[in-house]
């Protein structure tokens, strides 16, 4: 691989396509330095800098140094197993900081329950939840654009599988994580029920309302209107209803939501489920059987 | 030595392997017109994020691809 680097130095040498930060020369190359392929910042096609980084500018290399480049890009992947972007790099560092084995060991769990594609969508979705959640942690780009990506990939229920992710319901002793032994105590150990009530609150969206920023009061009463029939009409294990919002500014418009909706219904039991920086009300719907 | 490259130079680096970028900006098979992709997902000189040695893989820059990309530098 030296080799091959000193040959484009001595090439862009002779061409006068090499720039050289005070203090070092071509002999202070060696193969511990790193190689950094760059769109702007020199007219030369080679920089070697004092940081022991040989700067690549392919788009000021002439012909043979060009060709020499493409070696030395397909010698690098060879040895040392691939080439990142630089900011993909930063963000690979950034993803190892995950415990991958706990996470592993959580979507284990849930292997024989719920549907192949989802497995694998649930565990991006744990992943990039907790990294969102880890101040020590940074994400490149906006979580909404990841998940964006994750809903283009696996499909649109990808946004609520990670609500419900950042909500804990798949934690360890979260809602669906208890779920198997509930139905394992109503009906016996089976793991095809699991997935039946599994993807009927999936589809359906029947375990929480979700409040977005451009939602006003009455959007929220007329989405938890809708959840409370749906759950009527598909009578699902859960018992309640969630309403939640990602952040504290949700506090006043899912209160109001309550006030109103204890209006229309006369009561509503409800318990605070708030956790973090999410705030919830849970309500449950099976005490207004008589009402509806 | 271990190169990292800016996303300006994915032109270079896709030739490098013997791929192109079409004018709409997608790694394509010069050979046969088919774009590259990444587990179901193009692969474009904007998202292009690692070239993973054995089949050159190339990786796109969203987060599962990424993590991934770590899940199997793990095995």
């Amino acid at each position: 691989m030296i080799s091959k680097v000193y040959d484009l130095l001595d090439r862009s040498r002779s061409a006068e396509n090499l720039e050289t930060d005070p203090g070092v020369t071509t002999d202070d190359v060696t193969e511990d330095w790193e190689l950094k392929s760059k769109e702007q910042g020199s007219e030369c096609g080679v920089w070697i800098r004092q940081s022991e980084v040989v700067e690549l500018y392919p788009d000021e290399m002439i012909h043979e140094e060009l060709r020499i480049y493409e070696d030395i890009v397909q010698t690098s992947k060879e040895q040392e197993g691939q080439i990142e972007r630089e900011d993909a790099e930063r963000q690979v560092e950034q993803i190892k900081k995950l415990d991958l084995d706990e996470i592993d060991e959580l979507v284990e769990y849930y292997s024989s329950l719920i549907p192949e594609n989802d497995l694998e969508l649930l565990k991006n979705s744990i992943k990039l939840q907790r990294a969102a959640k880890d101040p020590e942690i940074v994400i490149e780009k906006s979580i909404e654009y990841h998940i964006g990506n994750l809903a283009d990939r696996y499909g649109s229920h990808a946004t609520y599988i990670n609500h419900l992710v950042s909500s804990g319901y798949f934690d360890n002793g979260g809602f669906f994580y208890q779920l198997r032994d509930d139905l394992e105590r109503i009906e016996g150990p089976t793991d095809i029920q699991y997935r039946d009530e599994y993807e009927l609150l999936i589809q359906k969206e029947l375990i929480a309302e979700y409040v977005s920023d451009d939602d006003t009061v009455n959007d929220i009463v007329l989405g938890v209107r809708s959840k409370i029939q749906q759950y009527f009409r598909y009578e699902p294990q859960t018992g309640f209803i969630d309403i939640r919002g990602l952040g504290p500014e949700f506090q006043e418009p899912i209160d109001e939501t309550i006030e109103k909706l204890i209006e229309e219904y006369g009561e509503l039991p409800n318990k605070n489920v708030s956790s973090g920086q999410e705030v919830g009300v849970r309500i449950y719907p099976n005490a207004l059987e008589f009402a509806m | 030595m271990k190169l990292t490259f800016e996303k300006g130079t994915a032109e270079y680096i896709v030739e490098s392997f013997g791929k192109e970028i079409d004018d709409k900006g997608y790694v394509i098979n010069p050979e046969t017109g088919e774009r590259v992709q990444h587990r179901g997902r193009d692969v474009t000189k904007e998202n292009l994020a690692i070239i993973e040695d054995g089949s050159d893989i190339f990786v796109d820059d969203s987060f599962d691809s990424l993590s991934e990309h770590v899940e199997r530098a793990r095995e």
